[in-house]
């Protein structure tokens, strides 16, 4: 098992990064929230070692973390969100293919953001090709809810991506 | 399209946002040295309020006036606060980030509650200010303290508890924001599945 933060990032670091993306819409604070998540990691991993698999539960740390950023977050500053990152992200130019695929994961990631709490925690993890028997370890929540909260968020976001 | 082909056609959109994630170690540095600064202000409040209580507590007791009594009550209440901040205000650390989102929420709404308690003892300490300012200004008509020591005081401390009321009410404002926000969040993960 990976003992160490640089270890753990350079396994899931990606993954966890998205986590901030799937919570956070303005880029700034997203790398903020990316740093809280990373920090949380670190301060928990002599607990971490102890288990034994990790991605549930470094993907639950980074949810919970996500949770409260965003509490704060939009407290501070509500209906701001959203803008930043499309004009940040689109400032630089790049092949075609990889302007298409750039844009149907910043609209999938907008799409994502706007899901109900229960919905996004699920969807996220799947996305990340978890198991349902790994994001019900990591949300604390039995599998047949797993799948129910897929179906449902499943159907949302085809209506928000169609 | 099946529902599980179309969430799996996502995977490849989603899995494609890579980001440069930075030095890693240089990251979780700055995050820590941030959380020992934050540690640092709120243990230096708690000195400050202390040593000027005990500073004025002196002067009190050397020369009898009662501007410098109530000075001491002053930061004797602001160094109370202090030490509310300190004990009761706190970022839950990493293993306790490993307990169920559920039971995670329920502690975040809890802390933001104390927030928002303590935010309110402030905005009480900022009045609380003022009045004593005003007794002071009422000492000083009165003769019953040096002018100068009675004016300057007091004019600080009205000025400082009108900033401060301002200040804090702007923070209460936010705070009660962060405990809406959080009751949202924790009714949103209860209501589903």
């Amino acid at each position: 098992m990976a003992s160490t933060i640089e270890h753990i990032v350079a396994e899931y670091g990606q993954g966890l990064r998205r986590v901030a993306a799937a919570y956070e819409a303005d880029v700034m604070l997203q790398e903020d929230l990316f740093q809280e998540i990373l920090l949380a990691i670190h301060q928990a991993l002599p607990a971490l070692r102890e288990k034994d698999r990790l991605a549930p539960y470094l993907y639950r740390i980074a949810h919970n973390r996500a949770v409260s950023h965003v509490a704060r977050a939009i407290s501070r500053k509500k209906g701001e969100a959203g803008a930043a990152e499309e004009v940040q992200e689109g400032e630089e130019p790049s092949p075609e293919k990889v302007m298409i695929e750039n844009e149907q994961a910043n609209h999938l990631a907008n799409a994502v953001r706007r899901l109900p709490l229960s919905y996004r925690q699920v969807v996220t993890l799947y996305l990340e090709d978890m198991s349902y028997d790994d994001i019900a370890e990591a949300l604390d929540i039995t599998q047949s809810n797993v799948g129910v909260r897929i179906n449902r968020a499943k159907q949302m976001l085809k209506e928000m991506l169609s | 399209m099946s529902s599980d082909d179309f969430l799996d056609d996502l995977k490849g959109a989603w899995q494609s946002r890579e980001t440069d994630l930075g030095d890693i170690a240089a990251r979780v540095a700055d995050g820590e040295r941030q959380i020992r600064k934050e540690k640092a202000g709120r243990l230096g409040s708690i000195v400050v309020c202390s040593g000027a209580c005990l500073f004025f507590v002196y002067l009190n007791w050397v020369k009898g006036d009662p501007a410098f009594h109530l000075a001491a009550v002053a930061f004797l209440v602001a160094g109370l606060l202090a030490i509310g901040d300190f004990v009761f205000l706190r970022r839950s650390k990493g293993s306790e980030l490993l307990e169920a989102p559920e039971d995670v929420l329920a502690e975040a709404e809890r802390q933001a509650m104390i927030a928002l308690r303590l935010l309110e003892a402030k905005l009480a300490y900022a009045v609380l200010l003022l009045v004593c300012a005003i007794i002071l200004a009422v000492f000083v008509l009165a003769k019953m303290t040096s002018t100068w020591n009675g004016l300057f005081i007091s004019v600080i401390w009205a000025a400082g508890a009108v900033g401060g009321f301002l200040y804090y009410r702007r923070k209460k404002n936010t705070a009660d924001g962060e405990l809406r926000e959080v009751r949202s969040l924790r009714a949103d993960f209860r209501g589903e599945g």
